[in-house]
């Protein structure tokens, strides 16, 4: 693991990472704040939402299981919450269902990618560090195909 | 359905020993914590592989069932209530979440089960309904008895958010219920039963348990 304090510009990239497993959550929440991430963690849907709203995340790990609102449910939300203020949002998906049903249907929610758990930590730090590439521009992304 | 839960743990185990390999977590104080987290999702993973083999065993009909008579009312309260307490003890239910019990079996009838499985099922559907029912919402329990089945309503108010019913899982496919919830229709069934989401007279959606009222014992003759 780098030191994130040094890396320019991941310091202050805001994530949120929604989890019902809140050792998967805590352990990810913890992994990147040591790499410099702001972090705020939620454990279902609606919380998830919330948070959302109040911390103004770029990046978003969203699992699909979530009691009370689904992922792809959330995710539909925040797509469209981004697309109506214009600020970009990285959506995504991390979740034990990786079919490619799964995938599918992640996609048509809004998710930019899709990992399947257990997701690897380094992957997940590499998608952040390259979140400005991955991440779809608000004119680009309606009806594209996503990534 | 399987891999899915099996994954969750999984996840965190993964994330806990990435942060206990590197320098950093190790030397913040965080190392604790991983090293207590990586424990905790192995003993969930040993968890899940526990319900997995029970899932299997119900499934290939080895349910030791109607080895005792069970006053199926009561038992559904007393496990609805140690739902709720549970759930308000881990903080899973938000607001004034509370149980309501409406109906009664009449004393006497019974039925065939295995108390262990039965009990456990029922709390597992109680807990699972007040864990991801609207926050606050209550419980509500209709116990009553149709021809000759008892019946149990679980029923949770919906959201006006447009999300799926809780109980969707149990409607369609049951690839999309979690091993717990899997297991507890399994053993309703393995008893003769059955589980499914119905619409509430009062609004909302209701889970409907039924399971057959045991026949009557023969009346002992006086001497």
């Amino acid at each position: 693991m780098a030191g994130a304090a040094t890396q320019d510009p991941v310091s202050m990239c805001r994530v949120l990472v929604v989890d019902d497993n809140v050792d998967s959550a805590q352990s990810m929440s913890l992994l990147l704040e040591l790499e410099g991430y702001a972090v705020a963690c939620a454990y279902d849907g609606e919380e998830a939402l919330q948070r959302a709203d109040a911390f103004g995340p770029e990046v978003v790990l969203l699992d699909l299981g979530l009691p009370r609102i689904s992922g792809y449910e959330v995710a539909t939300r925040l797509r469209a919450a981004s697309q109506a203020n214009g600020q970009p949002l990285l959506l995504v998906a991390v979740s034990g269902y990786g079919r490619d049903q799964d995938r599918k249907a992640a996609r048509e929610a809004g998710f930019d990618m899709h990992l399947t758990k257990p997701a690897d930590p380094d992957e997940v730090l590499r998608v952040l560090a390259s979140r400005h590439s991955l991440v779809r521009s608000i004119p680009a992304r309606q009806g594209a195909d996503r990534p | 359905m399987v891999t899915h839960e099996l994954r969750n743990p999984l996840n965190a185990l993964a994330g806990w020993l990435h942060l206990i390999g590197t320098e950093p977590a190790m030397t913040s104080g965080v190392g604790e914590r991983a090293i207590a987290g990586a424990r905790r999702a192995l003993e969930q993973q040993l968890a899940q592989i526990d319900l997995l083999g029970q899932v299997l065993r119900l499934a290939g009909g080895g349910v030791a069932a109607a080895d005792a008579s069970l006053a199926f009312g009561e038992l559904v309260q007393a496990q609805c209530e140690a739902a709720v307490a549970e759930a308000a003890h881990d903080g899973s239910v938000r607001g004034p979440g509370a149980l309501r019990i409406e109906g009664a079996a009449p004393e006497g009838l019974r039925v065939l089960a295995d108390r262990a499985l039965l009990e456990a099922s029922v709390k597992t559907l109680a807990g699972f309904a007040l864990r991801h029912g609207m926050p606050g919402a209550p419980l509500e329990v209709r116990i009553s008895v149709s021809g000759q089945a008892f019946e149990v309503g679980l029923r949770i108010d919906e959201g006006d958010d447009g999300g799926l019913s809780i109980w969707h899982g149990f409607g369609e496919s049951a690839s999309r219920l979690s091993l717990d919830l899997y297991l507890a229709m399994l053993v309703i069934e393995s008893h003769g039963g059955t589980v499914r989401p119905r619409r509430a007279a009062q609004g909302g959606e209701e889970l409907e348990i039924r399971l057959p009222v045991a026949p009557m014992q023969p009346a002992i003759p006086v001497p």
